[in-house]
């Protein structure tokens, strides 16, 4: 394919969106490193209300007090003390996309973002260093009562309701890096949509980490009332940087009774970074929840999208694409608890390990007693592209309930010979058939995605796929 | 063995240093063995008990277990012939499998062995470990401890400290022995018992070996700490079965690791019927190009009690092949665990490895079932998949057996006969199916009229 070969004379390992704007703070904390003054400032800030700077402390208490975890990826590089908990870009929320600075629309240019997004996309909240700086949002949907800010906003304008479900998917204590997350968080979404109310087209945020050693800790809580669906998009992309950037965020969702939410990420950090993230969604009477979860970049993502399906008849789905080159560790994988009776899930993960790259499926199923007439389904496949490479899968599966039906499959293959003979024997070339093969492999995932995501997938694994035959 | 001669220190429960070395002397044992002892009781007591917060050990509780509430040794006395042997023994011979050479361990002592001459005339060798390291050091001394070493965990520590009685089977290289040798291992006190199991299998050699476990029961707790290794050389085959089948007063740990040669194969197969706790470690080493492991296993827990086997198919050379089947019932108050890794070494291309678990929980809805089928692979030209399944018995299987006029209490024993029958299927021994058969009817037989009450 010729068009590949400029893309091919980046080269394979550099990070393909490796351009940094200059840095242009508002706000930044005085130094690095966290402690309970840097929290209170942050708070202060922000100009909080007193409960959230509790909350905040309460939970900065707890991350001190936790031990950094020794299972997962290898996290014994990284150091609490050198990043900067803090920073904002500017001091007002852009209005409209002429309110967005050059610098920031130059850098959304490179990402290929504005003229597609603007177009066919409804609300984009586009989170640049920790703050959310641009913002616009389909009038029929404030008609419709639908809420989507940025959290900031969402804790000044929506308190009680902010109040009532911030952190009680996710405790601040649940582990090390949901409580650096609730001491310091910043940014993210919040959501609110209403009884019966249909979002056709989805939410969309663009989030980019811009300084060095700059953590970004946002915070999205998304609530869809009786009867309602919305699609929630996350995407990430980063420059690169040559220490270790840290994204730590935490997500909660909340669908109630026959509502349906699905929250999709497209994770694309530079290979400096990790990426320790909670996602956890409860499922009332009746509704859906869906992760559709892509892992493709980093230097470590730990992140195992939860589903507590508490409501009768209520269904989980996970669907997981984690791809790790050289030097990347993917620990990624789904958690479903099935606590009401008749509760359906099902886990699809999908991932590809090339170089020196490591994949881990990492999973709990859980049956309580009681969850009667549940079903569920866990299905890891992973593909090794090269000697070196390593996948693991560690399904952790639970039944404490006898009438139950649990099922979990693991494969592991090598892109298969007659697959890539049949190919060629069409006049393809070796790597242009391993990456159809691959392309294949992920289809099941990619095609529950938005079509420029798809895309924005299929190419992505394209670039990464370049040069792998060898 | 009598009482006399006895050193006091033995006679007192718990174990120290002092004890240690006074059963190595008692046992007359080289220097080298001794220093073994005391060094694997240094790491015994180096080492934390394992607790909840240890990966291994999620969700087996032994807060409880001391080894200071256990005799490290009990006496028993030696036999001249099989049907000296206590009753309860010469029944379980004679309801187990045909055998060509015989070993049975009463509590800590060796009661009994025979090797039929014809096997002992090609140069098979079986006794107790004790009798090994007098007349056959040579063949022990670098193997024992090699796949079950000290440094394993603490029971493994444990093991090589207080070990007593056990059993080495030797099969001379080519020799071809065509009916299964027996061991047995009877308790009937409330005591500990500690036999280790050396199995060498020289190239080119077959044999079947059978260790089996059993108890009178008693009201106080007993406790079964074994080590299993198994030598398997090039080209030889080695069919091990494990048969745990202790009363429920009885904590049993075991860890059984086997190493193969090129183009060598073990088949194992480990059942778990009895014992309160009954926590096994089952490790196959695919240490050479085109070894083959096939492993099987079989649990049934009922009331509380708690059967946890973690498996591991280590594959360290290429082209070779792993199949493991694990089926479990569980029914009552019960907890199942297993937990089960294929672990591919970089360079271990061409591994075919597959891995099956599967649960069924019958009766009542407090059984618990964990199922942890693990991979990790560090080669990318593999064949690997794992799969895992639980449930109840299957409504359509029973619908069909019923419509044909079999009532349901016979139409689930066969349901759940079908089950098993996967695994006893493939174990080419008819008088251990027999015995398997008879303990999975008497386990169904008490869980499905507790269920038909309600």
């Amino acid at each position: 394919m010729p068009e590949d070969k400029t893309i091919q004379e980046l080269g394979l390992d550099e990070y393909k969106y490796g351009f940094s704007d200059p840095e242009e703070y508002f706000f930044k904390t005085p130094r690095k490193g966290i402690d309970p003054e840097i929290v209170a400032m942050i708070s202060k800030h922000k100009n909080e209300p007193e409960w959230m700077l509790e909350y905040r402390l309460k939970a900065l208490a707890s991350f001190l007090d936790k031990p950094t975890p020794t299972w997962g990826g290898d996290l014994s590089d990284m150091d609490f003390d050198d990043i900067y908990y803090y920073i904002r870009p500017m001091e007002n929320q852009g209005r409209s996309w002429d309110d967005v600075p050059e610098d920031i629309k130059n850098t959304f240019e490179k990402l290929g973002i504005p003229q597609a997004e603007r177009e066919s996309l409804a609300g984009v909240g586009a989170q640049y260093e920790s703050e959310v700086v641009y913002h616009s949002l389909k009038k029929e949907w404030d008609d419709a009562g639908v809420v989507f800010m940025d959290m900031d906003s969402g804790l000044r304008e929506h308190e009680d309701v902010v109040k009532e479900y911030f952190g009680t998917i996710i405790p601040y204590d649940d582990n090390k890096f949901s409580a650096l997350n609730s001491a310091v968080w910043s940014g993210g979404s919040f959501v609110y949509v209403p009884p019966g109310v249909h979002i056709d087209i989805p939410l969309q945020a663009y989030f980019r980490i811009n300084a060095e050693n700059m953590g970004q800790f946002e915070r999205t809580l998304i609530i869809a009332d009786e009867g309602s669906s919305v699609h929630y998009i996350e995407g990430c992309t980063a420059p690169t940087y040559s220490s270790n950037s840290l994204h730590s965020a935490v997500v909660e969702l909340i669908a109630k009774p026959n509502a349906r939410i699905r929250y999709s990420t497209i994770q694309n950090w530079s290979h400096n970074t990790y990426n320790l993230v909670t996602k956890r969604a409860v499922a009332e009477k009746n509704a859906t929840v869906e992760w559709v979860d892509g892992n493709l970049g980093s230097k470590l993502t730990m992140k195992y999208p939860a589903v507590y399906l508490t409501g009768e008849g209520a269904r989980g789905e996970i669907l997981s694409v984690a791809y790790a080159g050289d030097g990347q560790h993917q620990d990624a994988g789904g958690k479903v608890v099935h606590a009401a009776p008749n509760t359906s899930s099902l886990i699809t993960s999908k991932s590809i390990s090339k170089g020196t790259g490591r994949s881990t499926y990492r999973g709990l199923l859980k049956v309580h007693e009681g969850a009667v007439g549940s079903k569920s389904r866990v299905e890891c496949d992973a593909l090794l592209l090269d000697e070196e490479a390593r996948t693991d899968t560690y399904p952790y599966i639970e039944i404490e309930e006898k009438k139950v039906n649990t099922e979990h499959e693991a494969t592991v293959s090598k892109v298969g010979e007659d697959q890539l003979f049949y190919l060629m024997s069409r006049g393809m070339s070796e790597e242009d058939a391993i990456a159809m093969v691959v392309n294949g492999f992920i289809e099941p995932i990619a095609k529950e995605l938005p079509l420029e995501y798809a895309i924005e997938l299929n190419r992505l694994i394209q670039l990464e796929m370049e040069g792998s035959v060898g | 063995m009598t009482e006399n001669g006895i050193p006091e220190v033995l006679k007192n429960k718990g174990a120290s240093a002092e004890a240690v070395k006074a059963l190595s002397s008692f046992k007359d044992e080289p220097s080298w063995l001794t220093e073994k002892r005391l060094s694997a009781w240094k790491a015994f007591e180096a080492m934390p008990m394992p607790t909840l917060r240890d990966e291994p050990w999620k969700y087996t509780d032994i807060s409880d277990f001391s080894f200071d509430d256990y005799l490290p040794y009990s006496p028993s006395p030696s036999v001249s012939s099989e049907n000296e042997l206590p009753e309860a023994v010469q029944t379980l011979i004679e309801e187990g499998e045909k055998n060509s050479a015989l070993i049975v361990q009463h509590n800590s002592e060796t009661a009994f062995s025979r090797v039929d001459d014809e096997l002992a005339k090609k140069g098979v060798i079986l006794t107790d470990l004790h009798t090994a390291l007098r007349e056959h050091g040579d063949l022990v001394k670098d193997k024992l401890f090699g796949l079950v070493p000290e440094g394993y965990d603490k029971f493994a520590a444990l093991s090589a400290a207080a070990f007593s009685g056990g059993s080495f089977l030797y099969v001379p290289r080519g020799v071809d022995v065509e009916v299964p040798i027996q061991s047995y291992r009877w308790m009937d006190v409330s005591g500990s018992i500690t036999p280790r199991t050396l199995v060498v299998v020289e190239d080119g050699a077959n044999v079947t070996y059978i260790d089996e476990y059993a108890s009178s029961g008693g009201e106080e707790l007993a406790l079964s700490n074994c080590a299993v290794e198994l030598y398997v050389g090039e080209g030889a085959n080695l069919r091990y079965v494990s048969l745990q089948n202790w009363a429920r007063n009885v904590l049993h740990f075991n860890t059984i690791r086997s190493e193969a040669g090129k183009d060598a194969a073990i088949n194992s197969l480990v059942v778990s019927f009895g014992a309160e706790l009954s926590r096994t470690n089952v490790e196959a080493g695919l240490s050479a190009p085109g070894s083959d492991s096939e492993m099987l296993g079989l649990y049934f827990a009922d009331e509380d009690q708690l059967v946890d086997h973690h498996t591991l198919q280590d594959h360290l050379a290429p082209n070779a092949h792993s199949d493991l089947l694990y089926k479990g019932a569980l029914r009552d108050e019960s907890l199942a665990v297993f937990s089960g890794l294929i672990r591919v070494e970089p360079g271990a291309q061409k591994t075919d490895a597959y891995q099956t678990n599967r649960n069924i929980i019958l009766g009542t809805d407090d059984a618990y079932a964990v199922s942890l089928p693990r991979l990790e692979i560090l080669a990318d030209d593999v064949k690997c998949s794992h799969g895992s399944t639980t449930g109840q018995v299957d409504e359509t299987e029973l619908f069909y057996l019923m419509s044909r006029g079999i009532p349901r209490r016979e139409a689930e024993k066969l349901v759940v006969f079908g089950f098993f029958g996967d695994v006893t299927s493939r174990v080419p021994l008819e008088g251990l199916r027999e015995k398997l058969n008879n303990a999975i009817e008497g386990k169904i037989g008490i869980g499905f009229d507790k269920k038909s009450v309600a």
